[in-house]
């Protein structure tokens, strides 16, 4: 099953891997932070089992390299669909560490 | 204070003021206690009113000072500075500061929740109890929700409050992306210009320079702490302060050296100082090699830009330019070109905030003593909330408008100019919390028409602003002194955490804005009020849970703090925030997006003949439009006034005090003539805050001009700030 599961995966993966490449253009970056705050945060907040991420945790292209390359688990995102993925994705590298979001005062 | 010695406002008079004021403030709630008494007869029960001296937080500006109030038998008697906030305000409060009192004894306060009865700013309203008019609130927010989308509702928003979370938190949470901060009428493209440069917008160490070259930023006056204070008190005599202003402010007149520049030639003068740096090998070579890119592309690009060149543009002479830049040079990396805060000026501000930021990088002003610092900030606990999620949502309708845009601020000048077209969709709801969008954006007419556009106008404060004279509904909140507000990192090269407890009870129906946010999520849904079921104390709690001792200290010092100096060299050998991860000189990102790499010199518009460029600025009394009609304040200024050159004033044949009318392209003010040598001819000026609409302000009701109502709208297209200093005016007779 488990094995299965990684396959699925990773044929989803390759078959994504062109819209993944365009991945900074085509998410929603305001659903991306609703998904990643729905199903990321419970394991990557501070003091949770895979430790605090957020969206400076990494730079813009680390966060491309990171879904691209499936760096995730794989029973971790084998629930959600492609454009979740894609969608969390934008979320993070539009707020990542070198990203054009401004900083802001207040 | 001189100008307090000067108005004979001695501390008796002040404390008599303050008590007189009271007793109108409070005569309402006497009469319930005699009642109470008639009833029973008892007066041997009384209760004692608390006597007491709370550390709290200044709300009287953005700056936060520490603050000890004297509470005598449950009045505020006084407000002193709190000597532990030395790290941030040098133990000092300011005559804002000092009159905070008189936010809470106001009688021109808002007392309990209004709805309006006749026409949008006719000034008709009824007396409404909190129930019914958070009920209409919530009515009007799902309407709109339903009739057009959830993105047509916006919510205006300033901070200071340390409560601006939860409103913030209620837009996001109903399903709004257009949240409208201040940042794009205050230092929007400041942020921009140095963030591009350096990963961040970094602080002068001003304590610690030995050189200071300051433009655009008026600290004698525009207090900003601790730069304020320490810009004036050099070590030893060895610190120098050049000083560029059309203006001769009070800034001017502690400087070593003030320059009464063109208005919007300042990046002519620092391009020439590059020039001369470059071109006369006075650069910091090492630094450069190891922490910056760009350079080559930076050394070509300002050749043209010489002080003989730049004389033509700024009107300020090449020999001192050349000598400017040799001094700065010799005393750097303790040299800073101080940056300032508020950026809305021209709208080239962006490329101009871009030369301030490489003239720092190429002497080496930066992460090291009395150089540009990175700011540090104290880590308090997140609070973090899952938001509903909503289909088909649209998305910020500013969105594009400008090459980098805040999503949490947004830009006000595009947002209005799309919002007043519908394009591409209709803004049919306006929830404002702090911000006084009638006195703040330029252009208030077109302000006015977008306030008359909307289906529904509810607006949060403290007293009747213009903007909450027109709104439909008008909640009032409690002042900063009655108020359990959260603790807030304040960052900077010595970052503090400060917060405010209550000194005296909410006065008469005033609520704390988590409160009023709780109360309408409540009537939203179950699902918005979840992400509102903590009580402040949880919230408290919750942001401090890593660390209690920060919350122990800010009940028994008022302040909390790790280190009482500055740290250099924090980003030695680290990536800073930016693409190459180090100083960009030459900014292949503003290249990609065809934006000009490294700052393109352009002039400004020259002032028509006949006709004044009109100079917004602020001075130490006021607040930008909060404050005018604090009665201590408004003692100090009660009016606003044109200033013009005498030179100019003959040739119109204007004397000093007279009223004169004021024209622009997009409005007309009246208000007094001052005429003085301390502006410079082709340029007039005048103080923020007055030609108020709201007849709830009775102390400046009809009283001097209004410059919002003038300032045309224009604005930096990189970073979408409002550009204020590009509107010309025509002065006559009233």
């Amino acid at each position: 099953m488990r094995i299965l599961k990684l396959i699925t995966l990773s044929l989803f993966l390759v078959a994504c891997c062109s819209s993944f490449a365009l991945a900074v253009e085509d998410g929603n970056s305001r659903k991306g932070k609703y998904l990643f705050k729905k199903n990321c945060k419970t394991c990557h907040s501070d003091g949770a089992e895979g430790g605090e991420i957020t969206p400076l945790s990494k730079t813009m292209s680390q966060w491309d390299r990171f879904f691209k390359k499936s760096k995730h688990s794989a029973e971790a995102w084998e629930k959600f669909s492609g454009q979740d993925l894609l969608d969390t994705n934008q979320f993070l590298f539009d707020h990542a560490v070198d990203s054009d979001q401004p900083e802001t005062c207040g | 204070m001189s100008s307090l010695r000067t108005k004979n406002l001695s501390r008796r008079r002040f404390i008599g003021l303050s008590s007189c004021a009271l007793t109108t403030a409070l005569v309402g709630s006497q009469v319930t206690v005699l009642k109470a008494l008639a009833k029973s007869g008892d007066v041997s029960h009384t209760t004692p009113l608390p006597t007491q001296d709370v550390f709290t937080s200044c709300g009287m500006c953005v700056n936060k000072c520490g603050v000890i109030a004297r509470v005598r038998d449950g009045v505020i008697h006084k407000l002193d500075p709190n000597p532990n906030f030395f790290a941030k305000s040098r133990a000092m409060l300011c005559a804002r500061g000092n009159a905070g009192t008189k936010v809470v004894y106001d009688p021109d306060r808002l007392k309990y929740p209004l709805i309006r009865v006749g026409a949008r700013g006719e000034g008709k309203w009824r007396r409404a109890g909190w129930g019914e008019a958070l009920d209409l609130v919530a009515k009007n927010m799902n309407e709109i929700a339903e009739k057009y989308n959830r993105a047509s509702m916006m919510f205006a928003s300033t901070e200071g409050t340390f409560s601006e979370h939860f409103f913030l938190q209620l837009a996001e949470c109903y399903g709004s992306p257009n949240t409208l901060r201040h940042p794009t009428l205050c230092l929007s493209s400041n942020i921009q210009g140095f963030a591009a440069t350096f990963g961040t917008n970094p602080t002068p160490d001003v304590r610690n320079a030995d050189y200071i070259i300051m433009s655009g930023a008026n600290r004698a006056e525009a207090l900003i702490t601790p730069d304020s204070i320490d810009m004036l008190k050099g070590d030893g005599g060895r610190r120098k302060l050049i000083y560029l202003d059309p203006r001769f402010t009070k800034t001017a007149a502690k400087a070593d050296e003030w320059y009464p520049i063109k208005p919007g030639t300042d990046m002519a003068f620092i391009l020439a100082l590059i020039n001369v740096i470059i071109t006369e090998g006075l650069y910091d070579d090492d630094f450069i090699e190891e922490q910056t890119v760009g350079f080559a592309e930076l050394q070509a690009h300002i050749q043209q830009y010489t002080p003989e060149w730049a004389e033509k543009e700024c009107e300020i002479p090449a020999r001192q330019i050349r000598r400017i830049a040799n001094e700065f040079a010799n005393a750097a990396p303790k040299a800073v070109y101080y940056q300032g805060r508020r950026s809305s000026f021209f709208s080239n501000d962006t490329q101009m905030r871009r030369a301030m930021a490489i003239l720092n990088a190429i002497v080496g002003s930066w992460d090291t003593e009395g150089g540009l610092l990175p700011n540090q900030k104290i880590a308090l606990n997140k609070h973090d909330f899952l938001a509903p999620w909503y289909d088909d949502v649209h998305e910020r309708l500013d969105k594009g408008g400008a090459a980098y845009l805040s999503e949490k601020d947004g830009s006000w000048p595009i947002f209005r100019e799309r919002a007043l077209v519908a394009e591409p969709y209709p803004i049919k709801g306006m929830m404002v919390y702090k911000q006084n969008v009638l006195v703040s954006v330029p252009d208030r007419a077109k302000s006015l028409a977008l306030m008359k556009q909307m289906d529904f106008i509810c607006t949060i404060d403290i007293t009747m602003s213009d903007t909450a004279w027109y709104s439909d509904v008008v909640l009032p909140e409690a002042t900063y002194l009655e108020r359990l507000d959260p603790p807030e990192g304040l960052a900077g090269p010595v970052p503090v955490v400060a917060f405010r407890q209550p000194c005296v009870e909410a006065m008469f129906e005033s609520k704390p804005n988590l409160w009023i946010m709780q109360q309408i999520a409540k009537r939203l849904g179950s699902e918005i009020y979840a992400t509102f079921d903590f009580s402040m104390e949880e919230h408290i709690d919750h942001l401090v849970k890593k660390n209690p001792q920060i919350l122990t200290d800010l009940r028994n010092k008022g302040v909390y703090i790790e280190k009482t100096e500055p740290e250099y060299g924090r980003f030695t050998g680290k990536r800073l925030r930016t693409r190459s991860g180090k100083i960009e000189l030459y900014s292949a990102k503003y290249a990609k997006k065809g934006l000009d790499p490294l700052p393109v010199y352009r002039s400004p518009e020259p002032v028509p003949v006949n006709k004044y460029r009109l100079l917004v600025g602020r001075h130490a009394y006021f607040t930008h439009g909060t404050t005018a009609n604090n009665a201590y304040l408004h003692d100090i200024m009660p009016e606003n006034s044109l200033w013009l050159n005498p030179r100019e004033a003959k040739k119109l044949g204007l004397r000093n005090g007279q009223r004169v009318k004021v024209k622009s392209a997009v409005g007309e003010e009246r208000l007094k003539l001052e005429v003085t040598e301390k502006i410079r001819p082709d340029s007039v000026y005048m103080a923020h805050g007055f030609g108020v609409l709201s007849k709830g302000l009775s102390n400046i009701k009809g009283v001097g001009g209004s410059d919002a109502a003038l300032i045309e709208s224009k604005y930096c297209p990189i970073s979408g700030n409002a550009a204020m200093h590009e509107t010309f005016v025509e002065i006559s007779p009233a």
